[in-house]
């Protein structure tokens, strides 16, 4: 190995991709955290991509990786994490047994000095809308200066008192720099290995008593269903972190009220290592109704220190309004400033600022909420609307189970809203109905010039809806119509 | 002030320092494993 070589690894979160973690940029070689939930043909670009000289794979993962062992030839190694003494059976070569390579190693080993801080020491690939994920780099500066960010009382506040469970994966975004922050801080790690349950998270946040723990509004949903069916104490638990997509308001308010769990919602992306924003109530907003308060947490919350940002709407820097919508742009020493060796680079990164694609209103109190993707607003007249808002309020209507709204090309309007919606099973309404549901909550430009009912919402391997899909099956609409 | 280049490593040695006796508590495909910071700094070295 030499300076500069990317390590990858495949795997669950455990100590032994910990020791990766420190290992790989303790030599001065990067670590490569692969997501092992990509399709073969993505898996295969990345590690090209990357050009991965060494593979550290878990053991009950080593299926996804035999499937495209003859299409990554910069693969000089497999090494095979295992409990078990022997390395099992497979098509992979040369194999190494893990512990075996631990054994033969030597526990006084001095890691790497003098390397520039602006090397690098970690990268990880994030899906694109179309084409092949991205790859972001991480340096040794970047990682350090997060997780000190981690550590501040009014961000994460991880301490040496926690006991940190980083649930979203090792492979997303260093599981939000956690396992960096833990080590550094001497914080107690819990990590939930491979193949875990909701059943087995709440076991392990009981019987380990977590003060922490991390994860995508997905995980929590599927805990708070598991709180509901077992008798668990989770008292020890002063707040989950949740990032990723957006929580629910129900979701925030169950875990508070109900389970007495303090809730963050937090904000980021594989470019920015990733936190940026954080909810948290100020000092006076304490007072606050219930209400107002739900309110303000379910926004994503404002800036941690040592990041600067800018939201660019149609007439430069928004209003601070809470109503007018922009692009939030980012920058600072743990936001990248660029995709690897990427043509798409030239895209995102402009003028010193990483725009992240992600539109926002931020009020009085600089509270950012997220409304939409740029791509997926609907730019009508020259007014913004937002796909999202429109979708959460249709998704609240009891008889729909998913709704998408999409920008259609418009002669007069340049674009205009129409949405495509599921029904729940054995539930009926009509369109004249939803519309009288929607029309108290919204402005009447606002409301979608059309509602088609849908068996099914095209979606993305990750369940996301597929939105360029239906833009394109509705591109002629209006020509239709007319 | 000193312009001291930030550096991945610090950190374990920190931990390897300071928190010897704190635990990494990892569930593997046996069960649950338990390693001190101790044992980690060694293996990762």
């Amino acid at each position: 190995m030499e300076a500069g070589d990317r390590v990858g690894t495949f795997a669950w979160n455990h100590h032994r991709h910990l020791e990766a973690y420190f290992a790989i940029p303790g030599i001065g070689a990067v670590l490569h955290t692969i997501n092992i939930r990509l399709s073969p043909q993505h898996i295969s670009y990345i590690i090209n991509h990357a050009e991965d000289k060494v593979l550290l794979i878990d053991e009950d993962l080593l299926p996804f990786i035999e499937k495209v062992k003859d299409e990554i030839p910069t693969v000089q190694a497999f090494v095979i994490m295992t409990d078990n003494e022997a390395i099992p059976e497979t098509s992979l070569e040369p194999v190494y047994h893990y512990e075996k390579l631990l054994q033969e190693g030597d526990a006084s080993f001095q890691f790497m000095k003098n390397i520039d801080e602006n090397s690098p020491a970690g990268m990880c690939y994030t899906s694109a809308t179309t084409g092949y994920p991205k790859g972001v780099v991480y340096s040794h500066r970047g990682i350090v200066l997060h997780s000190m960010a981690l550590g501040l009382a009014d961000s994460a506040a991880l301490s040496e008192q926690d006991v940190a469970m980083p649930v979203v994966p090792m492979f997303h975004a260093n599981a939000w720099g956690l396992p960096f922050a833990a080590v550094w801080f001497g914080t107690t790690l819990v990590m939930p290995g491979p193949a875990f349950t909701p059943k087995l998270i709440a076991e392990l946040m009981e019987a380990e008593k977590v003060t922490i723990a991390a994860g995508v509004p997905t995980i929590w949903l599927g805990l708070l269903n598991e709180l509901e069916k077992g008798q668990y104490d989770l008292s020890s638990v002063t707040r989950i972190l949740c990032g990723g997509a957006a929580a629910p308001k129900g979701m925030i308010q169950a875990f508070e009220e109900k389970h007495k769990i303090p809730f963050i919602h937090a904000y980021g992306m594989t470019e920015t290592s990733p936190l940026v924003v954080l909810s948290r109530l100020k000092s006076y907003q304490q007072n606050l109704s219930d209400e107002e308060r739900l309110e303000i947490r379910a926004k994503q919350g404002f800036l941690v220190p040592g990041v600067e940002m800018k939201v660019i709407g149609k007439d430069g820097e928004v209003k601070w309004d809470g109503v007018e919508m922009g692009e939030l742009c980012l920058r600072g020493p743990w936001i990248a400033d660029e995709y690897y060796q990427d043509e798409r680079s030239k895209e995102a990164f402009r003028d010193g600022w990483l725009h992240t694609g992600d539109v926002v209103t931020v009020d009085e109190e600089g509270f950012i909420k997220i409304v939409d993707r740029t791509k997926d607003l609907i730019k009508s007249g020259g007014e913004w609307i937002s796909s999202v808002d429109l979708e959460n309020a249709l998704m609240a209507h009891e008889a729909v189970f998913e709704a998408a709204v999409v920008a259609v090309p418009h002669a007069e309007w340049q674009e205009r809203p129409i949405a495509c919606v599921v029904l729940k099973e054995g539930k009926h309404v009509t369109k004249e109905e939803l519309y009288d549901f929607l029309r108290p909550q919204f402005a009447k430009w606002w409301l979608p010039d059309d509602i088609v009912f849908m068996n099914e919402i095209p979606k993305t391997s990750v369940g996301k809806f597929l939105k360029m899909k239906l833009r394109e099956q509705l591109k002629d609409y209006f020509l239709n119509v007319e | 002030m000193m312009n001291i280049p930030l550096n991945i490593s610090t950190m374990l040695e920190r931990a390897e320092r300071f928190f010897p006796k704190k635990q990494v508590v990892s569930r593997s495909q046996s069960g649950i494993v338990r390693h001190t910071y101790k044992e980690i700094g060694e293996r990762t070295r």
